[in-house]
């Protein structure tokens, strides 16, 4: 999970990820695409042509809105669609 | 504002059965027509039933051409109500020129079932167009219209996607009314 900043207000993890080209940009991003549809969840996403900015945010439906191990357990899954 | 020539009018036919009914959500367009209600067609007649979905449209004016920017706040528009389960992300590009701006736009509503909310104007040749949807569609287009409006010249200028947009910005999401200087 390296990289990913926690912020309290409000709740999230944060990361930004830079690349060489926005070919990959692309490619991280439709990796990230599928990764949310097969989990069904979606974080945030800010992108540029050679960036992307991921923003996780709480489960709605949980009964107090912070950042727990399933957050950091989906941030760290994101970072593994980088190295794939 | 006038009603659109496709649009059907509101006369019933109390002989339609509701089963028979196929109800659709009329996607936003950005040309500022009331199109944010729902559509009810009938598989055996052209005729429609008498319902509520032309109510709505009558309070949605819009000088900039952003479907979104009538006086109905959009949390109250059951068109954007199609599925609770996935919610009502939104998805923003802003782009340099117009031309990618329109390019994004077409790539983002052909891409996935998304509703072209508005279109603004930011000033300095920025662009920005928005789209609402299901958090997975809306993922899907904003993808697609980055990708188109990259192609057009230097367009690209940033996107965004919110999965879960506080109910308090959405009067945010309303198009100014700026328009191009002449």
């Amino acid at each position: 999970m390296e990289g990913w900043r926690q912020k309290n207000r409000p709740e999230c993890l944060e990361k930004r990820f830079e690349f060489e080209s926005y070919d990959k940009t692309r490619d991280f991003l439709d990796a990230l695409g599928d990764f949310s549809e097969k989990v069904n969840r979606f974080p945030d996403i800010s992108f540029g042509k050679t960036y992307a900015n991921i923003t996780i945010r709480p489960l709605e439906d949980i009964e107090k809105e912070e950042i727990s191990n399933v957050d950091h357990e989906f941030a760290t899954q994101i970072d593994l669609l980088i190295k794939k | 504002m006038s009603t659109p020539s496709n649009r059907q009018s509101k006369s019933s036919n109390k002989t339609i059965k509701p089963q028979d009914q196929v109800v659709d959500v009329t996607p936003l367009t950005s040309g500022g027509q009331p199109s944010t209600t729902l559509k009810i067609e009938s598989s055996s007649s052209k005729k429609t039933s008498n319902t509520k979905r032309n109510s709505e449209a009558k309070s949605l004016s819009n000088a900039s051409g952003g479907a979104g920017s009538g006086e109905t706040p959009l949390g109250k528009n059951k068109g954007y109500e199609t599925n609770k389960n996935g919610g009502v992300a939104l998805g923003m590009i802003e782009t340099r020129g117009l031309v990618p701006a329109i390019e994004a736009a077409d790539a983002m509503t052909k891409a996935a079932e998304v509703n072209l909310i508005a279109k603004e104007l930011v000033g300095g040749g920025y662009v920005t167009v928005m789209v609402r949807g299901e958090t997975g569609a809306v993922n899907a287009s904003v993808r697609a219209g980055a990708d188109a409006c990259e192609r057009v010249g230097d367009g690209l200028v940033a996107a965004h996607i919110i999965a879960r947009p506080d109910v308090e910005v959405e009067p945010a999401l309303r198009g100014s009314g700026a328009k191009r200087r002449s």
